[in-house]
C-alpha cells in the first residue's frame, strides 16, 4: 500500500520525492507543515547518531529515543504526510557501536535491535545499509549477504507486529562518483533472486551513487561540477541508464546527499526521473546561520559567539572538513551547530536569547522555522512537488 | 506452552547435532521447545532430529550463516502461528 501510494503520486505529479533529515526540532515541525499545507509525501529519514533506540541512549536530535520521536511526528502530522524513515542503519552505524569497535555479529545483533524499536514504533521505510565495516572493506557479496540477514529480520519482525514495511537498501557511502551499470545490475539480480526465494517483497527504492558527495558547507561531487571528472561518464549520461535498470526491474531509484546542489541540477532530478532524494546537513547548517544571523542583527552578537564557541568545541564539524580545507573557525562552528542544539547549554542561550529577542517582538523559533521552510521549499519548486510557491 | 524456543543451526553435522539435541532434551526440555534448522545439510547429513532442511540451490552451495540460519528458523515459527508463544529465543551454531 505505501509503496503503491508512493508510486501513484509520482506517476501523477512527474515530481522526485523529498526525504529530510530531522535536524532540530524546528526542522520537524517545519516539514511536518509543509507537507501537510501542500499535502505532499515526506520522508522522514532518521540517521542511527540523530534518533536511535533508548537502548543507545537516543540521538542528538532533541534527545530523543526511537519511540519519543515516532510519537511526537505522528501526533503533529495531521494529515498523515509524513512517512517515519529509518535512513542508514545497519551495523556500525551507531556511535556506540564504533566506540566499542564491536565484532561482526554483535554488531548485526545491535543494528537488528535498533530496527525491532523503529519497526516497533512504527517506522514505514527501513534503508537497509551494511556498507560500513570498521574491521576491513568487505566485498560485493559480503554486502549483500549482510543486507538479506538484516532484510529478512526486518521482515521477520514487521509480520509479527503486523506493520506494514518497505524497504531502501544502498549497498555503498557516498563516494561523490557513480556506481557502474554492471555493478548495479549484479546488485538488483542478487536482492530480486532473494526476494522471489524467500516470497519477500522487494525493495521500494534502491540507492543509486549518482555523483553527489557533501563536504564542509557543499557539494563537491561530480554532479553539479561544470567540469568532467577523469575517468568517470558525467552523471546526466550515467544516470538515465541506471534509472532505466531500476526501471526494469521495478524499483524506484534514490540518491542521497543532495544538499547544496544548484537549483539547476535540482531541477534535472525529476527530468532524469530520479524518485527520490534526501537532504539532511544543509537544513541543520540553515537553522545555524539564521540562529547567529538573528542574533548578531539584534545587538546580541555576545549571545552568537557564545553558541559559536560551544559548536566549535563539539568537534563535530571535523569529519566534515576537506582534507585541503579553507574554512574559517565560524564556518567549522556553523557546520556543527546543529548538534549541539540540544545540550543543556545551548538550551539555555536559545532561552536567553529568546527572551531578549521577544523584547523586540521577535519570535526566536518561529523565525527559525520560517526560515527552515524556505530552505525546504527551494527542494519543493525544484522537485516539482509543489507549483504555488 | 514452553515459553522458550531453541533453534541450532546445523550444516552436515548429523551426531554433534544430535548429542547437542539429547542434551538439552534431557536437562532443559521442560522449559524449551527444540528446533533444527539444516541450512544446505546433504540430504545423507541431515540429523535425525531435524525439524527445517532449508535446500534452495543457493543454500545447498553456500550454507547459511547465523544471522540468516537464524532468521529462517524463526520465520518458520512465525508462519507456523507459534511466535507469539515465545519469550525468548536462544540460538546455537553447528557447523
Amino acid at each position: 500500500m505505501i509503496h503503491q501510494s508512493l508510486q501513484s503520486f509520482l506517476q501523477k505529479r512527474h515530481c522526485t520525492l523529498l526525504g529530510v533529515g530531522p535536524m532540530s526540532v524546528n526542522c520537524v515541525d517545519a516539514t511536518i507543515e509543509l507537507a501537510n499545507e501542500h499535502e505532499v509525501p515526506i520522508l522522514m529519514i532518521a540517521s542511527r547518531r540523530q534518533i536511535d533506540s533508548e537502548e543507545f541512549g537516543g540521538g542528538y536530535v532533541n534527545n530523543w529515543s526511537t519511540q519519543e520521536f515516532a510519537r511526537y511526528v505522528t501526533d503533529k502530522d495531521k494529515k498523515g504526510k509524513i512517512l517515519l524513515a529509518r535512513d542508514h542503519g545497519g551495523p556500525w552505524q551507531s556511535i556506540k557501536e564504533k566506540d566499542e569497535k564491536l565484532g561482526l555479529r554483535r554488531a548485526m545483533e545491535s543494528a537488528k535491535s535498533s530496527y525491532r524499536a523503529d519497526i516497533a514504533a512504527g517506522f514505514q521505510v527501513l534503508h537497509i545499509d551494511p556498507s560500513v565495516d570498521i574491521h576491513g572493506q568487505p566485498d560485493i557479496d559480503e554486502v549483500l549477504d549482510r543486507v538479506f540477514d538484516l532484510y529478512d529480520f526486518c521482515w521477520m519482525q514487521a509480520q509479527q507486529l503486523r506493520q506494514e514495511i518497505i524497504f531502501e537498501v544502498g549497498t555503498e557511502e557516498q563516494s561523490g562518483s557513480t556506481n557502474s551499470q554492471e555493478e548495479l545490475g549484479y546488485t538488483l539480480n542478487a536482492i530480486k533472486e532473494f526476494c522471489v526465494q524467500n516470497k519477500i517483497p522487494q525493495p521500494t527504492f534502491l540507492v543509486v551513487q549518482c555523483g553527489t558527495r557533501v563536504m564542509e558547507m557543499r557539494n563537491v561531487g561530480s554532479f553539479d561540477s561544470p567540469i568532467r571528472v577523469a575517468d568517470e561518464i558525467p552523471a546526466k549520461i550515467q544516470l538515465p541508464k541506471m534509472i532505466e535498470i531500476c526501471n526494469r526491474h521495478g524499483i524506484l531509484t534514490k540518491v542521497h546527499n543532495t544538499d547544496y546542489l544548484s537549483d539547476d541540477a535540482l531541477q534535472w532530478h525529476p527530468r532524469l526521473g530520479i524518485h527520490a532524494a534526501n537532504v539532511a546537513p544543509e537544513f541543520g547548517v540553515a537553522e545555524s546561520k539564521a540562529l547567529v544571523n538573528i542574533l548578531e542583527t539584534n545587538g546580541l552578537r555576545h549571545i552568537a559567539d557564545r553558541f559559536l564557541e560551544i559548536a566549535y568545541d563539539s568537534n563535530k564539524w571535523d569529519k566534515w572538513m576537506l582534507d585541503n580545507t579553507t574554512a574559517t573557525d565560524r564556518d567549522r562552528s556553523l557546520i556543527a551547530g546543529h548538534y549541539v542544539f540540544s545540550t543543556p547549554v545551548c538550551k539555555e542561550l536559545k532561552i536567553e536569547a529568546a527572551r531578549e529577542l521577544a523584547k523586540k517582538g521577535l519570535d526566536l523559533e518561529m523565525h527559525l522555522k520560517e526560515q527552515l521552510k524556505q530552505s525546504i521549499l527551494r527542494y519543493f519548486r525544484n522537485f516539482r512537488l509543489t507549483r504555488t510557491v | 506452552m514452553k515459553r522458550i524456543a531453541t533453534i541450532i543451526l546445523n550444516r552436515n553435522l548429523p551426531e554433534v547435532t544430535v548429542q547437542l539435541y539429547a542434551h538439552l532434551s534431557k536437562f532443559d526440555g521442560d522449559l524449551t521447545d527444540i528446533y533444527i534448522v539444516e541450512a544446505g545439510s546433504d540430504a545423507h547429513k541431515l540429523s535425525k532430529y531435524a525439524t527445517w532442511h532449508a535446500n534452495t540451490p543457493k543454500i545447498m552451495q553456500d550454507g547459511l550463516r547465523y544471522g540468516r540460519g537464524m532468521n529462517f528458523g524463526q520465520i518458520q515459527i512465525l508462519e507456523g502461528g507459534k511466535f507469539e508463544q515465545y519469550d525468548a529465543f536462544f540460538a546455537h551454531e553447528r557447523h
